[in-house]
Formats: structure tokens, sequence, C-alpha cells
């Protein structure tokens, strides 16, 4: 559903992607770990075509990222580490813009509310705007987004990381159920507890390259924990 | 999972209408719409309150003129009769009073019916010459020729407001339209969506653009149309048509250099600096730099030197005449020489030889004056040519040649007038040298001013070529900003 042929993306002299492939199959969660700078988020802005690839090639549902942009962002759903939305608008009313541009209609209100509230936002603040909102809630609203969307893939870009333990919970379960309904899901994370409970399959970055890939049944959370640190520290 | 296809349309739409509600929420839309409607309002009262002066002055005049008319017919009738003493330099019945100092006709133009949109050239040039005998330079070349450009400024008028102010206006709205989405992080969300930048830029123009013009094109038209009852003619129709395009094309060019400067990537503040950048390049300094060039390139016809030749050729002229000058003072004593006799009478020989004069001056001073207008001809053709250079400079004539405030609408009442000044003398001329009595008939068949309105086909022409230049910039440019948009990373 999600693969990265070959991918090399260049930044002047800087290499922040070096030759990767790989391939997220429907109904897998993808985790993706690596330090800050290892090209974690290069590769998903590759996959929305917020960067264009200096070679390779990247593909969702075998559509062409970079020649076929808007085909490709119609399957897929983005949360961000930081959800941005208009802070002049309630939350609701950015469920209500961002839910119709993605599908292409207008969500009645009682959906609306119903998404929030599987997001975890209380219904109560669906009607505040959202520049009186914590970080979390407004990371709720994102995965609202998302759901409205009802995408067949996930690009998830360190999506725990504004929410507290049991958000972060309920977020991985909902992560899980998106899954077993045939959903393919590709995380960002530093969180290595997050990855090995949620993920099938782990991926390890290093400096731009994809240095190590498991399954995540394979590996117990202190194996994964030392190849991480020995990837790390080579 | 379903999915839906969202089409290119609903997805335009979808755009528009939340930009609408954001720009609404944040107050700057009111903010910026308040400001142009003041402007818009005042700029159109400075306009009709210049039009309205210029309307009373030429109703004056022509108050004046029926008023002297009805009283030479009264004292001829009153002189013929023998009812009336004979004054020597105020009988009607002597053709050089009647042709000078006693009658004389007012040529005037009349506003045209748009001419509140834009003052122009309409409060520097005159709107009525009086014609008498006299040397048509003492008349018509005692002010300032000046070159077009070096009148665009200082006027607070719509056309002031359109050229000078929208576009700033503009940029208060576009400069950042897409570095604003970059820097709040928005961007991101909303390009994780299928949406196209292009689209997204197109949605958040088309609200602007439609805000702006909602303002600054309907207000203007119905206030005249409510008016002016003149300006309800299918004609007038037509150019405020010319002048909504005009205008649209205007805001239009703005709106896609905001675009086209939001898609190298650069921060909102960058972009301010750029956008006001741009304005002081098109709107302030090309229009003084082509001001400059006009000048040297086609120099102004030189003041002091026709002065100087008008008079070398008046002291000429007068030289010439002298002779008739001497015997003017024995009317004095004997007023009955200046009795009608025979339909004929005996013009003073001062007054002759003035009016001989005077001609003479004008056939000595023509050369000069020809090379004059050429000179100011020329001027104009090289600030049509040089215009195409700046888009305020553009706009500009055009909005000037609406309202019938523009250089060749006043060089066509100088030619009409000096034809007429012509009509007038030979009129004149054959009375005077042979020495015949004006008739109350001859007061019904003195020439009569006609303006003849400039050929609307040549208005409309140079109005819609400049309207389809400034939309096909405006194209290029959104068409560069699109192409650009697309192509680009969004980070």
């Amino acid at each position: 559903m999600l693969d990265a042929i070959e991918v090399t993306k260049q930044f002047g002299a800087k290499r922040a992607l070096d030759n990767v492939s790989l391939s997220v199959l429907p109904g897998e969660i993808y985790c993706l770990l690596g330090a800050n700078g290892a090209g974690k988020t290069t590769l998903v802005n590759l996959f929305l075509n917020f960067l264009q690839p200096t070679s390779g090639s990247l593909q969702i549902g075998k559509l062409d990222v970079v020649r076929q942009p808007l085909e490709t962002k119609r399957l897929l759903a983005y949360i961000p580490e930081q959800v941005t939305l208009y802070g002049v608008l309630s939350g609701l009313e950015n469920l209500a813009f961002f839910s119709s541009l993605a599908i292409g209609e207008h969500l009645p209100r009682q959906r609306l509310l119903e998404l929030l509230e599987a997001a975890g936002l209380p219904r109560q603040a669906a009607d505040n705007r959202v520049a009186t909102y914590s970080k979390g809630m407004r990371q709720k609203v994102g995965i609202a987004i998302a759901l409205a969307k009802n995408a067949k893939a996930l690009l998830l870009d360190e999506p725990t990381s504004g929410l507290d333990p049991s958000a972060a919970n309920e977020f991985s379960e909902l992560l899980v159920k998106a899954s077993n309904d045939g959903v393919t899901v590709l995380t960002t994370t530093h969180d290595l507890f997050h990855a090995k409970q949620t993920g099938t399959r782990i991926g390890i970055m290093k400096q731009g390259r994809l240095v190590e890939e498991l399954r995540s049944e394979e590996v117990s959370h202190a194996d994964l924990e030392a190849l991480y640190l020995k990837h790390m520290r080579s | 999972m379903k999915t839906m296809q969202p089409r290119p349309l609903s997805t335009l739409s979808l755009v528009v209408l939340h930009e609408a509600r954001i720009l609404v929420r944040d107050r700057t839309l009111l903010l910026v719409c308040c400001v142009l409607a003041l402007m818009v309002g005042y700029g159109l009262f400075v306009g009709l309150a210049q039009a309205t002066l210029r309307e009373r002055m030429v109703a004056q005049v022509l108050k004046h003129e029926r008023e002297t008319q009805t009283a030479n017919s009264g004292t001829l009738q009153s002189v013929l009769a023998g009812q009336t003493a004979l004054i020597p330099f105020a009988n009607p019945a002597n053709p050089a009073a009647m042709a000078g100092t006693l009658s004389g006709r007012y040529a005037t133009m009349p506003n045209a019916p748009l001419a509140a949109l834009a003052i122009g050239q309409s409060d520097m040039m005159p709107n009525y010459y009086r014609i008498t005998y006299l040397s048509k330079v003492q008349f018509m070349y005692d002010t300032e020729i000046e070159n077009p450009w070096n009148l665009l400024s200082g006027h607070f008028d719509l056309a002031f407001v359109i050229v000078f102010v929208l576009p700033l206006l503009v940029t208060t709205l576009g400069y950042n339209l897409l570095s604003a989405e970059r820097e709040h992080g928005t961007l991101r969300m909303l390009c994780s969506q299928p949406l196209s930048v292009a689209t997204l830029m197109i949605g958040k123009v088309v609200v602007r653009v439609l805000a702006l013009l909602a303002i600054v094109i309907p207000v203007p038209l119905v206030v005249l149309l409510l008016i002016r009852p003149e300006a309800r003619s299918a004609e007038q129709l037509v150019l405020m048509l010319s002048w909504s395009a005009l205008v649209a094309a205007y805001g239009l060019f703005w709106f896609a250099v905001a675009a086209l400067v939001n898609t190298f990537g650069r921060s909102s503040s960058t972009n301010a600096l750029i956008m006001v950048a741009l304005w002081t390049i098109f709107v302030l300094i090309l229009p003084v730099t082509m001001n400059l060039a006009v000048g040297l390139v086609s120099p102004a016809p030189s003041r002091t030197e026709l002065a100087s030749r008008t008079r070398v050729a008046t002291a000429e002229s007068l030289r010439e005449y002298e002779d008739l000058y001497s015997a003017d003072y024995r009317y004095a004593s004997d007023p009955e020489a200046l009795l009608v006799k025979d339909e004929r009478i005996e013009v003073p020989s001062r007054m002759r030889g003035f009016f001989l004069a005077k001609q003479k001056v004008d056939e000595q001073i023509e050369p000069l004056l020809k090379r004059f207008d050429q000179q100011l001809l020329q001027q104009q053709k090289l600030v049509d040519r040089l215009s195409l250079l700046s888009p305020a400079m553009l706009i500009n004539e055009a909005l000037t040649s609406i309202a019938g405030t523009d250089s060749r609408r006043f060089l066509a009442f100088k030619d009409q007038t000096e034809a007429f000044h012509k009509r007038w003398r030979q009129y004149f001329s054959p009375r005077i040298l042979e020495s015949r009595a004006m008739t109350v008939r001859d007061l019904s068949s003195l020439p009569r001013w006609h303006w003849v309105e400039m050929p609307a086909s040549e208005i409309r022409w140079s109005i819609w070529w400049r309207a389809m230049l400034m939309l096909a910039l405006a194209s290029v440019l959104g068409g560069l900003a699109l192409a650009r948009s697309s192509r680009g990373s969004i980070e």
C-alpha cells in the first residue's frame, strides 16, 4: 500500500535520505524509529508530496505520489506531531472544513460530534475556539479529521508526543482498530515501547538510511532497546 | 473504505467559503473594506465637487454671454434709432467693438458624463475660453503647458484611490496569502488533503478580489447613475463597463503580484517588504522616472521663447500699424462721425489698427504655436508608449479617458477653439475693413460655438486595449504564480 522505492533526498550538500526502500502492506502498522535528523519526517513528507525525491519513487496504492498528488492524498490521512488548526474557528468548525475538503461532502453536526468524541475530545469543548485548546486537544481534532476521512492509509509523525499517557493509549487502540479494518499505518516515533506495543513491523533509521527492519513479535522490549541503542552508537 | 472524489469546483468553493469565514472572524477584511469604502466615498465626493464646480463655471459664462447679447441687441436697436448717445468704443454698431471687448463668445467644453470618476487634468486646464479678435496667444497659451504626467498626482479623487491606494489594500490582504498558512502550520494540514496549493491560492484570491471589487466598482457607478441622469445612456453604460473591467484587471494584477511573491516561500514580513517595494517602483518611481524621460526625450515647449516671440511680434505689428492709432480723439468732439449711415460706420482707426495688429501677431506666431502643438503631441505619444512600462500609468491614462479629463480631450477642445477663433475673425474681418455697420440681423448670425465630442470609438479603443493589456499582464503573472505553486515544495 505504501511503497518507497530506492528513495534519495538531497538538501544541498546534505543527504537526508539515502536509497531508502520500504513497503507497508494493508493492515500493517509500520513504526519508524530513529534519532532526530535520521530522515523519518523527510520520508513522511515525501509520501505527502510536501517534498519531491531527488531520485527514486514513492507510491500509495500503486499510484505515484509525485505524478498523482491529489489522487494519493485521497487515500491517506496525516496527523503531524503538532496539529495546527485555525484558532479563530472552533474544533467542530475546523473538523467540518477539513473533513469537507477530504471527502468532498459536508458531514452533519451530529456526525462531527461523534467523530470528535471518538477521538477523545470532550463534547463541551467542540464549540470552543481552537485558540483556547491545549496541544493534546488539537491533536484529538487532528485524529477526528483523520477518522472522518476514512482513509486507506495513515501517515503519522510522532502523533502521541502531545498526548497524556491515557490519551496515547487510547490512540494506540484506535490505530490497532484501524489496522484490523485493513488500514495501512506508517508512523514515526521515538517511543520504543509504543512501537513494540502497536507496530506490526519496526524500521530503524540512521543518517538517512533504513538500517534495520524487523517484525515486532520477533523481538522483546529489551531486545528492541538494545538493538536501537547499538545502531545509534555505531 | 469509502473515498469520495471531490470535484475541483467544490474544493474551490469550500476554500472560498472557509477563507471568507476566517477573514470575517479576524476582522481584517472588515477593516480593509471600511477603509476602502471611506476612501472611495471621499474620492467620489471630490470628483463630484470638481465636476459641479466646472459645470457652474460654464453655466455662469454662458449666462454672462446671453446677458451681454441681450444688452448688445437692445443697445444696437437704440443706437440705430438714434436714442442712445454714442460712445466711441462701446458702440455695438461698430464691428471692431463687437468683435472684441463688447461681445465675444465663450468656447466651452462640457463635462463628460462620467467626469466625477477622475479629476485628471480638469483642475489645471480651462474648460472655457473667451473668444475675441485678440491674438489666441493671449487667451489660450497663458497657462503652463504640462507634461501629462506632471499632473498625475495631487488629487484625492477616485482615480487616486484606484491607482495608488487599491494596490496598498491588495498588499494588506495579500502579502501573506500562503506565508501565513506556512508560518501557522496550517499549510501542512491543508496540503495533506486532496487540495492543490494552486486551488488554495485561487480560493484565497477570489475572496479578497470579490470583497475589494464589490466596494470599489459598484459604489461609484450606482451613485453616478442615481445623481447624474446623463450617465444613464447606453454609451455611458458601455464606458462604465469598460471602467469596471479596467479596475478589476488592475486589482487582479496586484493580486497576481502578491500570489507570485508568495510562491517564493519567504516569510510574511519579507513578502510585505517586497510588495511595498514593488508598489513604490510601479506606482511612484516609474511614473516619476518616465516623467523625467519624457522631459528629456521630448522637452516641453519653452514658455520663455513663446513669451519673447509674442512680445517681439506684437511690437512689430503695432509698429506696422502705428499710423492708425493717432486719430481717435476727434470722436470726443465729433461723436456724429460714429453714426451709422447707409449701413456703414466709421470704424475708429485705432480699433482697426488693433484688430490688424492682433491678426498679424497670430500669423507670425503660428509656426511657433504649431511647433508647440507638435511637441505636445509628441509628448503625449511618448507617454502612451511609456505607460506600457507601469500598470499605474497605464490605468491612469484609461481612467481619465473614461472621465473625459485626459489630455486628448483638452487638446481637442483647444483645436476646436482655435478653429472657432479663426471663424470669429473671418466673420468680422470684412466688416471691420470695409466699415460695414452691425445690424440687429447680424447679431443672430454671429458664429456660434458648438463643442464636438471626441469619437466614442476612439475613446473605447484606447480604454479597451489598456484593459486587455492589464488583464493579460495579470493572467501571465497569475499563471506564473500557479505554475510555481504546483511545482514547488510546501516546506
